[in-house]
Formats: structure tokens, sequence, C-alpha cells
């Protein structure tokens, strides 16, 4: 009888456990895969071991935490007149490697596109966007360093007037722009980051995947 | 013996239904990032969540002095269908006294101009509504019209190329309440608007967009 009650008791305890804990705000609550990203990017192995080199997709999610944990965002000279410059570093790469041969992720995916979105502002339902379209090179420590610029993004817009959606070509990368207003805007935040290649594949980085791992929007503030 | 068995298995228990997983990010607005909103037909922040007027209801807008008083009859025309299909007001207007500005500005102040200039390069779009936000909340919306490129008619159309004017701005409407366009048809918020094409009502698919959030 006495078993029979705190058993009765215990039960109770986990229903109201589970009430309590169906009852907190969904966003209280993390998926078990944005664990699995965070736990897996602990292991700092770089080298994928794959049977051939188009199996990349099966470790994307690995791969995205390996280049989150390498990942930051810098302005590149403050006290330059061209306030806005800036730099994506990722100084963990994964090398994918076959029986066969080994491929760096430039020589895998050798193409990248960066987006950022305008913060707080919609242009007829859509928010605009900046696209910097670039080429993955190493630099000479094996890291790869993306740099942004948004001086050049700006000059462009307004010598073009104010093209809402256009494409120009700068020497160090192809912007592209989508949903524009009449001015350029002076906050803007990362979006996404993809890497890709010819048969598009890809690796994309997600507004939400850069939050969840950074704790806060990648973000930047013209002057 | 027994006693342990037992309290190991209340403990067990106790924590299984507890279990909530780690929380991540210092505010808690950042958690957002981990469980982001369906868009169900709005804008999304870069936290994910549907950007919209949430409680602040009814919209307030200026009517600029630049509009003139028929086209003004059918903006609030369009706004009470949006308002009849909500169960709930969701729009009022005002006649500006005079013309703030021809050039929408974040001024806080939610205004619908007539524009007799418009971007050469924009000459397609046949008007422009913009939103400011701050996190999931819109603050300001303003609407310009495109009557430089663009003419329009109330009733019946005197030419094959004059836009219902009423149509239009149904659709613009949707932008203010934070309507993304939607290609699954029929909706108000199709992209394109023909020459003398009426889309008059809140069609079902806008219908259940309102409810997502308002
Ligand atoms: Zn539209």
């Amino acid at each position: 009888m006495k078993f029979r009650n705190i058993i009765l008791f215990a039960i109770l305890l986990f229903i109201l456990n589970l009430i309590y804990f169906y009852s907190t705000k969904l966003t209280k609550r993390i998926p078990a895969s944005s664990n699995e990203l965070i736990d897996r990017a602990q292991n700092n192995s770089v080298v994928f071991e794959i049977k051939n080199t188009d199996d990349i997709l099966e470790n994307t999610k690995k791969i995205k935490a390996l280049l989150l944990q390498g990942f930051s965002f810098t302005d590149i000279d403050k006290t330059s007149e061209h306030q806005s410059q800036y730099t994506l570093n990722f100084s963990k790469l994964p090398q994918f490697e076959t029986p066969e041969e080994s491929l760096s992720l430039c020589e895998k995916l050798p193409f990248i596109e960066i987006q950022f979105s305008a913060r707080g502002q919609v242009n007829n339902g859509e928010i605009p966007k900046l696209i910097f379209l670039k080429k993955c090179t190493l630099n000479s420590k094996k890291d790869l360093s993306i740099e942004v610029n948004f001086y050049d993004a700006k000059n462009l817009f307004s010598s073009t007037n104010s093209n809402p959606s256009a494409n120009y070509l700068t020497a160090s990368s192809s912007i592209y722009f989508k949903n524009l207003g009449e001015t350029f805007p002076d906050d803007w935040v990362l979006t996404n980051v993809l890497f890709y290649n010819q048969k598009l594949e890809q690796i994309a980085i997600s507004s939400y995947e850069l939050i969840l791992y950074l704790g806060n929007p990648v973000s930047v503030q013209l002057h | 013996m027994k006693l342990i068995l037992i309290l190991l298995h209340v403990g067990f228990l106790f924590f299984a239904g507890c279990d909530q997983g780690k929380v991540l990010g210092p505010a808690s607005k950042l958690e957002l990032a981990t469980a982001a909103e369906e868009s169900c037909g709005y804008v999304q922040n870069e936290f994910g969540e549907r950007v919209s007027w949430k409680s602040n209801l009814p919209v307030n807008m200026y009517i600029d002095s630049s509009v003139p008083d028929d086209m003004a009859e059918s903006i609030k025309s369009a706004a009470n269908k949006w308002s009849k299909a909500a169960g709930k007001n969701l729009f009022n207007f005002q006649m500006a006294a005079k013309a703030n500005s021809i050039t929408p500005s974040i001024d806080k102040v939610n205004s619908i101009y007539w524009s007799k200039v418009w971007d050469a390069n924009k000459s397609s779009q046949q008007a422009i509504t913009t939103l400011s936000f701050n996190g999931p909340l819109i603050t300001e919306a303003d609407i310009k019209i495109n009557a430089k490129d663009f003419e329009f008619y109330i009733d019946t159309p005197q030419n094959s190329l004059q836009v219902n004017f009423e149509s239009l701005l149904i659709h613009e409407l949707g932008h203010v309440l934070g309507f993304k366009h939607l290609n699954l048809k029929p909706t108000v918020m199709w992209p394109t608007l023909a020459p003398a094409f009426l889309r008059l009502e809140i069609y079902y698919t806008d219908q259940k967009t309102l409810k997502c959030e308002y």
C-alpha cells in the first residue's frame, strides 16, 4: 500500500513537471539538433575523412560548427576615414580527405556569398538585402579572411541613382542589392554565409545559427 | 534497499520531467533564435520573429493633402475590408492639414502620399510601402503612390492603362500590416496588378495570414 502511494506520488510529480515544461514558452526550449551543433563543435578535429569528396553534405552540421567556432567579425581600421570595411574571419577550416585526395574548404567550395539584411526596414514586404559575392581564397596563415566593403556598396548605390535591385562588379567582389529603398540603410545584420561550388553543393550558415552560436547577431552600423 | 530504489525512482521521474535543456544567449530575446516562428506570410526579423503591429491597433494613418479627395475615399474603403476580415478596426485615417513632405521619412508618422516625382529606374513600381520595425514590432508605415508613371481610376477606367486604385490600396495596406508578397493565388498580396484588374476582396489565404498576428 505504502509502495503504491509512493509510485503514485512519483507519477504525479512527473506529470506536474511535464505540464510545467510544456507550459513554458516554446522559445525557452532548445531543439535537440541545436545542442548537437554546439556539442560537436567541442571536437577540434578539422579533418573529415569521407568516402568520396561528394559526401560533404553528410558532415554539414559538423562543418558548420567548426566554421562557427573559429569565426570572428572585425572592423578593419577604425581610424581610417573609410570606417565601413569589415572582415569575416574563419580560423578553423575543414579539410576533406579521401584515400585519393585532400581538399581544403576553398578547393571544395570555391564560391562564397555573404548576405546582409537591413535592420528594421521593409520595402514592399521585403527586407533590403546586400550581397557580396567572393572567391574563397586562403591567406598565408591558411585562414580564410573575407573583406566586405560597405563604403563601396554605398557609393555604388548612390552613383547609380539608387537603383533598388542591381548587380555591380568591383575589383574585389561582386555586389548585389535587392529591395533597397530611397536611401542606403545604415544598419545591417549578417543573415547568411554560403559556401558553394559549381555543382551547387553548399554549406549555408544562417542568421539563426550565427545568433545561436555567437550569442548575438553580427551587425554593422555605418556612420 | 527497497527504500533507496524507490527514492531513486522518484528522483528519476522528477528530474526527467524537469529537463528543459540548455538555455542559450544572454538576453531572453536571443533565445528566439532557436525557435524561429513560421513566416505565415509576414516579414521576419533576424531572430525569425514575425514583424507586425501586435496589439498596437488601430494603425493611425495620415492621408497627405497631395492625395485627391475621391482617392482618399478608396483608401478608406480598402481599409474597411481589412478591418471587416479581421473582425476589428485595423486602421484610422486623418486628413493631413498640409503636405508634410513628399518624401516619406522616419518621423513616427504613418502617411499616405501621392507622388508626381518618381525615380526613372523604379518606374514599374505602382507604389512603395516602407515599414520601420524594432524587434518584432512595426513602428512606422508610409505608402507612396506613383502618380508619375501610372494613372488610377475609381469606378470606370478611362483608358486601357488605368489601374484600379482600391485594388492597389488593398495590397499596400496588406504591406502596412506586415505582409510579404504571396505567390499562391488568389491573394491580394500577389506582387503585380494589371490595368483594370479588380482585387477588391480579402481572400481566404489573406484571412488566414491576418489571423496569424491580428
Ligand atoms: Zn507589394
